[in-house]
């Protein structure tokens, strides 16, 4: 009963400050919608310069070849000033330089070759589209070959050859919004409640009015309880609200597994977030330190989470450190309930660790907090 | 009013702002260290290389071929082989519990068929969850697949008689500009720079201001003489040079310890650092002209700095890759423009007459945000 008061308490102040208010139901619905539309990782019509100066029929299918959805020729010159300029202001992404007496050279059997500049500064699109191209390069000579040497009829069928056949599970069209907007949704869900949590743990002693709450008949533990619960209960509400509005309502993107499992385990995450929160709580002098802390401990969690940065592509010595990121526990249980459709059988592990490491981080600032309370 | 009494009472402001900040040691340290600590965290390992794709083979043919097949992806530094399989359900299973990316599936009479000179069917289950590693690994498998069709129709040719024969008679070559053997910390650790000095800027001038608020000290301002915009400056200017600091230690740490080439002109890129933390300490102005906690203004100035600051400043993926929601924010904030600046100067050399047009944006943006926060700025109650 007195935690159902105090947490009344909280609610009045947190929906009072309307600021707050608004930006959190920002964050939770049109950050997540923009980002889900507009965060976009795969290929998609990656600009580039065509600089042909063979200007034949080979060269000119060969350009073709290449083409949407990851491509797209913006212009078409023999000015290698032009296209430097656009490299340099980042407007295209890459020249393709098909030099004079390409198609000869095919022609008398030798190799002739193509050149690609690509904008280094762009590590991951200019590596994919360099793969891509040279796939469709790859597929396209070969082709050229064996019409060459009067084989035009010998498909790959017919030769001993690989066939193969590809199948993507999950989300079979690799639409980016389903991981765009899910993924959105846990970072948002991550620097809310750290930085909620924290707060609410601090305005007290620093406005002065944790004196009343040591003399009233609530124990530390109660206030600490209700604020975190409190906090736990806000942001899952707001969790649903991205859930059935933004997720399935605007993106469609189905939810393989079961809702409840899929909010238990939020429930779970936002309890570990605010054990980190109450951390921070401990470490900040006053409310004015909370934000640069936030950001601290924050950048460490997105980044050792695996959802941008996959851990099998990280330094080794880094890849033990990811277990330590809570979120890295939340985007796997999250994507897996809400896209691949685990079921506790196969969630089970994933959630004793995150309770792991939530409860630790949770005890460790409790012990912490109890200390500075006093 | 003249303007010596009015640089003075600046100076006064500024003073006492100087004062607070040098008082509250763990303000001062997580004002430098935080930036520092984000080059750190990221700086050595943000690229979003997909390499070692944790693989399950199930091999039913088990032949001399597909044997040979297999080694032909672990070879590779893109396929990691977990396991063996028996069967597919257990294929099915590692994919549903996120221990595998790829599951390749070598049916029976894989070899016969192939020395049939007839194709033979090999399945690739591929994960999608995460859309853009899924597109890679995709682009991988039919890559090592075509590969090894190469070698098997050369043999083929030669035993047919004909050989010497160029498969592949066009050669692609790629070249890096800027960035030539693609080392991620180049690109990235300037980028870092556009992250870094968005968020704490913002959030170190939207604490300044909104602090008064909270404590109740704004109303020694409300009753004294001084002017709104004399105050307002005041407050700024230490963060200004307070950031400026940064700057220059994150510069340093940038090309000393992360060893990033920088090949532009530094005059360029530190008056372009020195207008993007000017705009961005305008952003938390902005903040806290309708905030009045310290909670809400910095919960509302992380909101709007890191997300935008991380995904819309074309650090991960470039802006014009975007979809169209995510191109719109990119252009409302400051951070896009900074981008090019700190690129065009790091790595590629690029002109004012080409950035000139950036540097008018951020700014216009700055100078904007200032006024704004000016005349939002009520120097009394209400």
């Amino acid at each position: 009963m007195k935690l159902l008061f105090f947490m009344k308490k909280e609610a009045i102040q947190f929906f009072r400050d309307k600021a707050i208010f608004f930006f959190v139901l920002y964050a939770f619905t049109l950050d997540v919608y923009i980002a889900g539309h507009g965060f976009i990782l795969t290929l998609k019509n990656a600009g580039l310069a065509l600089m042909d100066m063979d200007k034949t029929v080979v060269s000119r299918e060969v350009a073709r070849r290449i083409h949407g959805p990851y491509f797209n020729w913006e212009l078409e010159t023999e000015k290698r000033r032009k296209t430097a300029t656009l490299l340099d202001k980042g407007e295209i992404l890459g020249i393709f330089v098909v030099p004079p007496d390409f198609q000869k050279r095919l022609f008398q059997g030798k190799i002739a070759s193509i050149q690609l500049l690509m904008d280094g500064t762009q590590i991951t699109s200019s590596t994919l589209a360099s793969a891509y191209i040279a796939q469709i390069l790859s597929s396209y000579s070969q082709e050229f070959a064996l019409r060459h040497y009067g084989m035009p009829s010998h498909t790959l069928d017919n030769m001993p050859s690989v066939e193969s056949r590809i199948r993507i599970l999950f989300n079979p069209n690799l639409e980016d919004s389903y991981f765009s907007a899910l993924d959105e949704l846990f970072m948002v869900i991550t620097m809310i409640s750290i930085i909620l949590s924290a707060t609410a743990l601090v305005r007290e002693r620093d406005y002065g009015t944790m004196e009343q709450l040591l003399v009233s008949p609530m124990k530390p533990r109660e206030v600490i309880g209700a604020k975190i619960l409190f906090t736990i209960i806000t942001l899952l509400l707001f969790t649903q609200v991205t859930v059935f509005l933004i997720l399935q309502w605007e993106f469609r993107i189905p939810m393989r597994g079961s809702h409840l499992l899929f909010t238990l385990v939020t429930a779970l995450y936002i309890f570990s977030s605010c054990g980190i929160g109450l951390l921070i709580a401990t470490m900040a002098r006053r409310l004015g330190h909370i934000g640069l802390l936030t950001i601290l401990f924050l950048a460490p969690i997105l980044f050792l989470s695996g959802g941008w940065v996959p851990s099998e592509a990280m330094p080794s010595w880094m890849v033990p450190l990811t277990f330590l990121s809570p979120l890295k526990y939340y985007t796997d249980l999250g994507l897996g309930i809400y896209l691949r459709g685990e079921g506790l059988a196969l969630a089970w592990r994933q959630m004793l660790a995150l309770s792991l490491v939530g409860g630790g981080c949770f005890m460790y600032g409790l012990f912490r907090f109890k200390k500075s309370y006093h | 009013m003249n303007k010596g009494e009015s640089l003075e009472r600046i100076a006064a402001v500024a003073l006492k702002e100087v004062k607070e900040i040098r008082r509250s040691r763990l303000f001062l340290l997580l004002a430098h260290f935080v930036p520092l600590a984000l080059f750190f965290v990221f700086g050595f390992g943000l690229s979003l290389d997909v390499e070692h794709t944790p693989t399950a083979v199930l091999d039913l043919d088990r032949t001399h071929l597909s044997r040979n097949f297999i080694n032909d992806f672990v070879q590779t530094k893109y396929f990691r082989l977990v396991k063996r399989v028996e069967n597919r359900r257990e294929i099915n299973y590692l994919l549903e519990k996120g221990e595998i990316r790829l599951g390749i599936v070598i049916p029976p009479q894989f070899q016969r068929r192939i020395y049939q000179e007839r194709s033979s069917p090999v399945q690739f289950l591929i994960d999608g969850t995460y859309p853009y590693r899924g597109t890679v690994i995709k682009s991988y498998t039919e890559a090592v697949v075509s590969s090894f069709n190469g070698w098997l129709i050369s043999n083929w040719l030669s035993r047919k008689g004909m050989q010497n024969i160029e498969l592949h008679p066009i050669l692609l070559d790629v070249r890096f500009l800027y960035n030539q053997a693609l080392i991620s910390s180049y690109s990235v650790v300037p980028g870092l720079l556009v992250v870094v000095l968005m968020m704490g800027p913002a959030i170190m001038a939207a604490i300044a201001m909104v602090k008064e608020k909270d404590y109740g000290t704004i109303y020694n301002i409300y009753s004294s003489p001084i002017a709104k915009w004399e105050f307002l400056l005041g407050k700024l200017v230490p963060y200004y040079i307070l950031n400026i600091i940064n700057i220059l230690v994150l510069f340093i740490v940038s090309i000393t310890l992360f060893k990033v080439p920088f090949k532009g002109s530094f005059l360029l890129f530190l008056t372009g650092s020195f207008l993007y933390i000017f705009t961005t300490t305008g952003m938390g102005l902005l903040v806290s002209t309708f905030t009045r906690s310290m909670v809400a203004a910095q919960v509302v100035t992380i909101i709007i700095t890191v997300i935008p600051s991380f995904l819309y400043s074309g650090l991960l993926m470039p802006v014009s890759n975007l979809g169209r929601e995510g191109e719109i924010e990119a252009h409302i904030f400051p951070s896009m423009y900074y981008m090019k600046i700190v690129q065009g100067t790091y790595s590629k050399v690029t002109g004012f007459k080409e950035m000139g047009i950036d540097y008018l944006i951020i700014v216009a943006y700055g100078l904007a945000l200032l006024i704004f926060g000016m005349i939002l700025f009520r120097k009394r109650e209400g």
